[in-house]
């Protein structure tokens, strides 16, 4: 008996993304049987951070970012969006709750779960551009791995696809010992789309940066609720938020770790958001009882996914 | 009429996103406190549907002390209006899941796996705060009505600590325009407790919930149970109470009809230990409930506080 919907994993990675970006290569995300294929998520796998070598004695996973584009199609909004803002990771003690990828920790795997799986003509792939902060010292390997479900070849292509959509708002990166306030921009969280997009969640993390005095254009170590004990910087963290029409999503300034709560930092909302509508989030950083030397840069994404005709994109 | 500033496509769709947040304090043994029901309620005056609830308790502690779960001493409890959803103060780690794994083979600091330190020194003198975080993801999105607050208070029982503890909670959901029908029955989550005294190491005695007060269901109809959720405490040395790493425990879970659930099963078998919880979806009929009965003491190292919930829900009219 033939199994329907064989299930199947495309594996690429790339080593040393530097600060132009690596993409990976073609056709490592292929789907060599030829079919049609069902994305369920992509997983992000990073190899080597806890291993990193000078000048980071420590690198966490907040360094590296991602763009992906199907076709004429992006995948994510505006330049690049850091891949652990993309969903949680696989083992719930890496999570902010217990260390997440410092020094001597495994190194962790963010998943990508679409809200709706991707429909991807035979013979397409996804285009991945992997890309480090600067100063990210080398040794980093950084895979996708695509899951998902073949084809059968009987089956009939839809005539619209689910194209899932991220974008993220990075806020400043503030030192301790002072209070700040931030705000991301219209671009930042919207539906550029002339189509509705769905919003299923924003995920927030506070990347932090032991060493940001010495080095401010440094690494991301961690985040906020690591071994570390940086979940301070989440907790002085408050966060209000209006849509573009004026509606309120968050009345109060709410403590960032409880809006976006570990494990998984999301903050399902399941809402609509018409074309070129926004989210807008206002961020009062209360850090003046922190750490001087250590900046704290809270970040914020907005995953979904939107109804595409498939000849707009695969023609 | 049309609502000022807000999208009806946004809105028929499923709701405008809203999080409501409110903070309060309670010491040790505290008295019932509870949080400020304007920062809790919809002030947009529609229908507001709540589908989780984010809680947090922080306070100081000396640092390089046991960094203990309050999950055990911090209870909550939850009505709106005349409707009952927490039979009584329920410990606040009963309400959901474990949040995260406890593959780890050590209790202390860290500590226990729902509590993380925060910046050591950098609060209150030098001493060390400390946050646990819990997730309650309602069974059923609730529908709080128009004009109605779905209103926490919290104790705080004996944990040793002494200091004043921060707690925050946070309703997650979506406001409703003002045309939104309230249906004439609504989904009401309930949680039912069985929080029997504590136990001394070893202690040859049983434990049994009571029957028809415990874990009942109350009304006049079906209660659909979704999830169990069983969780231990442990008092280590001191006062602070760390998790019991190796659960001995075995547990009896029957029903008012006497029909077996679980018979003499090492919980930690039912009730994973990633989760500490059992997912299920059954029914109780109005006044019956479930019995559980665990031999208590054997195999534990300290005193011993056992927590049962049975979270559900049941059709309320509005």
């Amino acid at each position: 008996m033939e199994i329907q919907f064989p299930p199947f994993c495309r594996s690429g990675f790339v080593t040393n993304p530097s600060s132009g970006g690596l993409t990976i290569p073609d056709p490592a995300l292929r789907n060599p049987f030829r079919q049609d294929t069902w994305v369920d998520e992509i997983r992000f796998f990073f190899s080597g951070l806890t291993s990193a070598g000078a000048p980071q004695a420590t690198l966490g996973p907040g360094s590296f970012l991602v763009k992906a584009s199907l076709g004429r199609m992006p995948l994510t909004g505006g330049a690049f969006v850091p891949i652990w803002l993309l969903g949680r990771t696989l083992v719930n003690s890496q999570e902010s709750l217990t260390a997440l990828a410092t020094a001597g920790t495994a190194d962790p795997t963010f998943v990508w779960r679409f809200t709706k799986p991707l429909f991807l003509p035979a013979g397409e792939q996804p285009t991945l551009t992997i890309l480090s902060l600067p100063n990210t010292p080398n040794g980093v390997t950084v895979y996708a791995n695509m899951f998902g479900r073949s084809i059968p070849d009987k089956e009939k292509r839809p005539a619209y696809v689910d194209a899932p959509f991220a974008c993220a708002f990075f806020g400043a990166q503030n030192l301790g010992g002072a209070n700040y306030t931030d705000q991301s921009y219209e671009r930042d969280l919207m539906n550029p789309f002339d189509d509705d997009l769905f919003v299923e969640r924003f995920v927030g993390r506070v990347a932090v940066n032991v060493n940001a005095s010495a080095d401010p254009g440094g690494n991301f170590d961690s985040e906020c609720g690591s071994g570390q004990g940086d979940q301070a910087g989440a907790t002085n963290t408050f966060v209000r938020a209006v849509s573009s029409f004026g509606a309120v999503a968050v009345r109060d300034e709410t403590p960032f770790d409880l809006l976006f709560h570990a494990p998984t930092h999301s903050w399902h909302v399941n809402t609509w958001l018409p074309p070129k509508g926004f989210f807008k989030f206002n961020l009062r950083e209360s850090y003046a009882a922190l750490t001087a030397t250590t900046g704290y840069r809270p970040q914020i994404s907005m995953i979904g996914y939107r109804k595409v005709k498939l000849n707009d994109v695969f023609s | 009429m049309r609502e000022l500033g807000v999208d009806d496509r946004m809105i028929r769709k499923g709701g405008v996103p809203l999080a409501l947040w409110a903070q309060t304090t309670v010491g040790e043994n505290s008295a019932a406190t509870p949080f400020d029901m304007g920062a809790l309620t919809n002030p947009f005056r529609t229908a507001y549907i709540v589908d989780r609830i984010c809680m947090m308790g922080s306070l100081a502690v000396n640092a390089g002390e046991v960094v203990p779960n309050f999950g055990q001493t911090l209870r909550v409890r939850f009505t709106l209006g005349h409707a009952s959803i927490s039979q009584d103060w329920i410990p606040i780690w009963s309400y959901g899941p474990r949040l995260q794994d406890t593959w780890t083979s050590t209790f202390t600091f860290p500590g226990s796996v729902e509590t993380t330190p925060g910046l050591a020194g950098a609060f209150v003198g030098g001493r060390e705060v400390v946050y646990s975080t819990f997730l309650w993801k309602l069974p059923k999105p609730l529908i709080v009505p128009p004009g109605t607050t779905l209103i926490p208070s919290l104790i705080r029982g004996t944990d040793g600590l002494g200091s004043t503890m921060t707690c925050e909670m946070a309703f997650l959901g979506r406001r409703m325009p003002p045309s939104f029908k309230c249906p004439s029955e609504i989904d009401v989550p309930y949680v039912g407790r069985f929080l029997p005294p504590e136990v001394a190491a070893n202690a040859n005695t049983y434990l049994q919930s009571q029957d028809r007060v415990d874990m009942t269901n109350p009304f006049d109809v079906p209660l659909r149970v979704r999830r169990l959720v069983y969780r231990l405490q442990v008092r280590g040395v001191g006062l602070f109470p760390v998790m019991e790493e190796n659960d001995p425990t075995l547990v009896t879970l029957f029903t008012t009809s006497d029909q077996k659930l679980i018979d003499n099963i090492a919980a930690r078998l039912p009730f994973d230990r990633t989760r500490a919880a059992w997912t299920t979806n059954f029914d109780i009929p109005p006044g019956e409930g479930l019995t559980l009965r665990i031999p208590a003491g054997g195999g534990l190292t300290n005193t011993a506080q056992y927590t049962f919930a049975v979270v559900g829900t049941r059709k309320e009219r509005v």
